[in-house]
């Protein structure tokens, strides 16, 4: 689900300039730096580094029982692969647990 | 197990109880026929008192974003031995077949990291729009098929229909679950003769049905006479969540729902009397010192 936000330009630091925070103040969506990536967690937008984990983003969450499930992009991950899991700009992550119900 | 004609007056009461034996649902057992939901309640101690109430050993649970704290920062799990209960994840919110499969999936997952008996087992709801909650019975077929093949057992949430719960039931549905009427109506069972005809479809051998296939009315029920007649009925279990949550004392209601489940179970192998227009009187005519009128 990635190459979702409107500013896409090539980036060129060779000036020592990061163009894309000045491209961020002309956006409509977070620009995420060179060490950065935007996701959507649990409904929200949320940056993480570029380099984050299925694990670094449920820490975001902090649930505080080992009892939840992750989806990423609708599809079910299971537990033993959040750590090695590498997220993607854009990525949809959901971090859900058991509530009352009937 | 007190075998009923084996009690007599000479039995201690404990030793007469008529039991209820365990309900089997796939490869479940169920000690307690009623199903109770966590939904709804004031809190979480209120919960807490009214599942030990009504005596149940399955509770329902739903599946939803971290919504882990309630108010006060605790879990609902805090307030679920889930040693004493089984939990039956269910697929509620879902409105196609393939948000139910995801639903149910994600409900596997966590039930495993609970190491907890429902692991493999779901309540499963794919509904038609939010106003009524009525099941979408094409989704909920569709739905159940592919959980089914996914190894789940599935109990299936269903409207009264006859025919689409035998084919719930073809489509490998270990119980199908239709509806008194719509949730959290409270108004009860709104159209008997067609559970009745669900039940005789699903349970009588002479209709292709197997007496033990497990039948629970789901749904609708609001009274503790409500619980009595779905059983009256011949049903095998009852679940409810709103009858209990939102009554005035839910701890009360919910040891009241108990006791209208075990009346109905045993009133239905009672053999009823049949109903007559005019009476029959109780106390013998012979030896009357009265004036009869017309006699």
């Amino acid at each position: 689900m990635a190459g979702t936000h409107a500013c896409s330009v090539p980036v060129d630091l060779s000036f020592g300039i990061d163009l894309r925070e000045i491209l961020a103040l002309h956006c409509e969506f977070p620009f995420p730096t060179m060490h950065e990536m935007t996701i959507t967690l649990n409904g929200e937008s949320v940056s993480l580094d570029a380099n984050a984990t299925l694990a670094d983003a449920i820490a975001k969450v902090a649930p505080k029982s080992n009892a939840y499930a992750i989806e990423v992009n609708r599809l079910l991950i299971p537990r033993r692969e959040h750590a090695l899991y590498a997220l993607a700009q854009g990525d949809e992550v959901e971090v859900v647990v058991l509530v009352g119900g009937g | 197990m007190a075998n009923i004609s084996d009690c007599t007056t000479t039995d201690s009461q404990a030793a007469c109880a008529f039991a209820i034996p365990p309900l089997r649902i796939g490869q479940f057992t169920l000690a307690q026929r009623l199903i109770v939901g966590t939904g709804k309640y004031a809190d979480f101690p209120t919960m807490q008192r009214a599942l030990a109430a009504s005596g149940c050993d399955v509770v329902t649970v739903a599946v939803r974003r971290e919504r882990l704290l309630d108010k006060d920062g605790r879990s609902i799990l805090e307030f679920i031995d889930t040693d004493r209960y089984t939990i039956l994840p269910n697929t509620a919110g879902c409105f196609t077949a393939e948000d139910a499969v995801r639903v149910a999936r994600l409900g596997r997952e966590i039930l495993e990291q609970l190491n907890n008996a429902g692991t493999h087992w779901v309540k499963l709801e794919v509904l038609g729009d939010r106003k009524t909650l009525l099941p979408d019975p094409i989704g909920t077929l569709e739905a159940c098929k592919e959980l089914v093949k996914d190894g789940f057992t599935v109990l299936c949430y269903s409207s009264d229909d006859p025919i689409l719960a035998t084919r719930l039931r073809d489509a490998g549905a270990a119980s199908v679950m239709p509806a008194g009427s719509p949730i959290g109506t409270g108004r009860g069972i709104a159209n008997a003769p067609n559970i009745q005809l669900v039940l005789e479809l699903l349970k009588d051998p002479t209709n292709g049905g197997d007496p033990n296939y497990p039948v629970i009315i789901d749904a609708g029920v609001g009274t503790p006479s409500d619980v009595t007649i779905a059983m009256e009925l011949g049903a095998d279990g009852v679940l409810l969540n709103t009858g209990i949550a939102h009554a005035t004392d839910p701890v009360r209601m919910a040891n009241a729902m108990r006791l209208a489940l075990e009346a109905g179970y045993h009133g239905v192998r009672s053999g009823r009397i049949g109903k007559k227009l005019h009476a029959s009187a109780s106390s013998p005519w012979q030896g009357v010192i009265t004036t009869i009128p017309g006699e």
